[in-house]
């Protein structure tokens, strides 16, 4: 895959996985800003795994996580509210849906990273223990502790679903 | 009770966010190189740098080069503010723990640099054990609220404490295979392996190697007379340095029951410059600053030895106006070398909630 075409095709699929990710427009900006120039560097090595995609994806879940991005998460951020209009909602629909924002801005990175994968992109738990190099004991620990974090119980069906609950948003991002 | 849906309702919100920022900063006039790397600047205002991203990589790269040469300097001197080697700690007001590896042990930044948290979050870290096994310690503050249980456990000991090994469940969270034990009244510590079953003794040998009771100072680099708006202290942060910043500092205090209602107070090194054209030149006790409207109301201040002091409400909650912000700058008081991390203040004294 041509570093061009990558870029052409994924970026915005890429900056939407990091503004879930990071909860800030404009630091997802930045985190795929600094992936593809860290992976156009080693673009000749990536372009020719099979799904480059998912290692750059990983790429970013590690920019996330990794030390040079906790300064600018609890940095103030100036702006942004100025450039991001609330969608209007349903007063008490939108009143509950900022809350849990705010409550899934404040998880713990990694578990928010876990969540994210999870729910979003739809990793199967052993992918996910995969990407963030860990066991899936600890992103199951993880999933269930931000869950509760966020008061969010999963119906019978979601407990035994190897996917999400909502199969467009997994399909359209896997 | 909330369900996925609601969670995938906030994934679509953040997608549309991201989406209008990306077409804002489309729009955008073209940047100048000062703008796109603002390295002397607060991180913000960064709004065009998508479009440089191939042209810029080169640039990028030589950057986080230079800032990973300043990282391994601060790290390898065991300098750098209060977290020193490869020590990982954390800490809480009822408490100060620290876990120091033994031997055959190594604390693994589970995201680099150390941080200290305060709050209900508890801490990660991962630690890499024999044989290049790793495994996961997980420690929360004092939480009587938690009702942890243990099902199929088995009684242990751990550092005289007693402990479990087997499944938890904390309301409808549950995990198998752990060992956890009380260090302190209602609070835990949890040690699993990464990737597969560890026999409980292997488990029981990484708590052992554990030092949770070391007395570990820890200090800031200003003192707080009293929390602001009678917030609750949340989180106190040293961060990485960077090439322009040695140190950089934050406070955040926040209501525990209105979580828009926060603030957040920064120091480091630098000069401060306006954030927006909008703002307004300002003098609090002789320093010279700015006063901001971004968020619910920014002070950017100078101060002697060349440190800038930026105090911010949280954008969604209650505006600051200057009076409460100057308030709070006369309620701060830096150490007496604030460059010099000997000088700082122990934190339980430096930082009252």
């Amino acid at each position: 895959v041509d570093f061009a075409e990558y870029v052409k095709h994924r970026h915005q699929a890429l900056c939407r996985f990091a503004g879930v990710l990071s909860g800030d427009p404009r630091l997802a900006d930045e985190l795929v800003a600094d992936v593809l120039g860290n992976a156009y560097e080693r673009w000749a090595r990536i372009g020719e795994l099979e799904n480059p995609h998912a290692y750059v994806r990983k790429m970013v879940v590690n920019e996330y996580l990794g030390w040079r991005r906790r300064a600018a998460r609890t940095a103030v951020r100036p702006e942004i509210h100025e450039l991001v209009q609330p969608v209007a909602d349903h007063a008490d629909a939108h009143a509950e849906r900022q809350q849990l924002l705010g409550e899934l801005r404040r998880l713990p990175p990694k578990q928010r990273a876990v969540l994210v994968l999870r729910y979003y992109e739809g990793l199967p738990f052993g992918d996910i223990a995969e990407l963030l190099g860990c066991g899936e004991n600890a992103v199951r620990s993880n999933v269930s502790r931000a869950l509760r974090r966020l008061r969010i119980q999963l119906t019978d069906e979601s407990v035994n679903a190897d996917f999400p609950v909502n199969p467009t948003v997994a399909e359209v991002h896997r | 009770m909330r369900t996925l849906n609601d969670l995938d309702a906030v994934f679509q919100t953040l997608e549309r966010q991201v989406d209008d920022y990306l077409a804002t900063a489309e729009s955008a006039p073209a940047a100048e190189p000062d703008e796109v790397f603002p390295l002397h600047k607060p991180a913000a205002r960064v709004t065009h740098r998508r479009r440089g991203v191939l042209l810029t990589a080169a640039v990028i790269v030589a950057g986080l080069v230079f800032a990973s040469l300043q990282f391994a300097h601060v790290f390898g001197s065991g300098g750098g503010g209060q977290a020193g080697g490869s020590e990982w700690i954390a800490t809480s007001r009822a408490l100060h723990f620290s876990i120091k590896p033994s031997s055959d042990l190594s604390v693994v930044a589970a995201d680099g640099r150390l941080n200290t948290s305060l709050g209900d979050g508890g801490e990660l870290a991962t630690v890499g054990g024999p044989h290049g096994r790793r495994y996961y310690v997980e420690i929360d503050p004092p939480r009587p609220d938690l009702h942890l249980t243990f099902t199929d456990a088995t009684k242990v000991e751990v550092q005289g404490h007693e402990a479990y090994y087997g499944c938890w469940r904390i309301s409808d969270a549950s995990g198998c295979e752990v060992l956890a034990w009380q260090y302190a009244p209602d609070a835990w510590v949890m040690v699993s392996s990464e990737g597969r079953s560890a026999p409980v003794s292997e488990l029981q040998s990484v708590a052992e190697s554990l030092n949770l009771n070391g007395v570990t100072e820890l200090k800031a680099p200003m003192s707080i007379a009293a929390a602001p708006r009678g917030l609750r202290l949340y989180e106190l942060l040293d961060t990485y340095p960077t090439p322009t910043r040695q140190w950089q500092y934050w406070v955040q205090y926040t209501d525990p029951n209105d979580e828009n209602n926060g603030l957040a107070i920064h120091l480091d090194p630098g000069t401060i410059k306006p954030w927006t054209n909008n703002d307004e030149d300002v003098t609090v006790d002789g320093h010279p600053g700015y006063w901001s409207r971004i968020n619910a109301g920014t002070l950017i201040l100078q101060l002697a030895d060349g440190v800038q002091l930026s105090i911010s409400a949280w954008e969604n909650g209650p505006p600051m106006d200057l009076d409460e912000a100057t308030q709070i700058v006369r309620s701060i008081r830096l150490a007496p070398q604030v460059n010099d991390d000997a000088t700082w203040f122990p934190v339980l004294d430096a930082l009252p909630d």
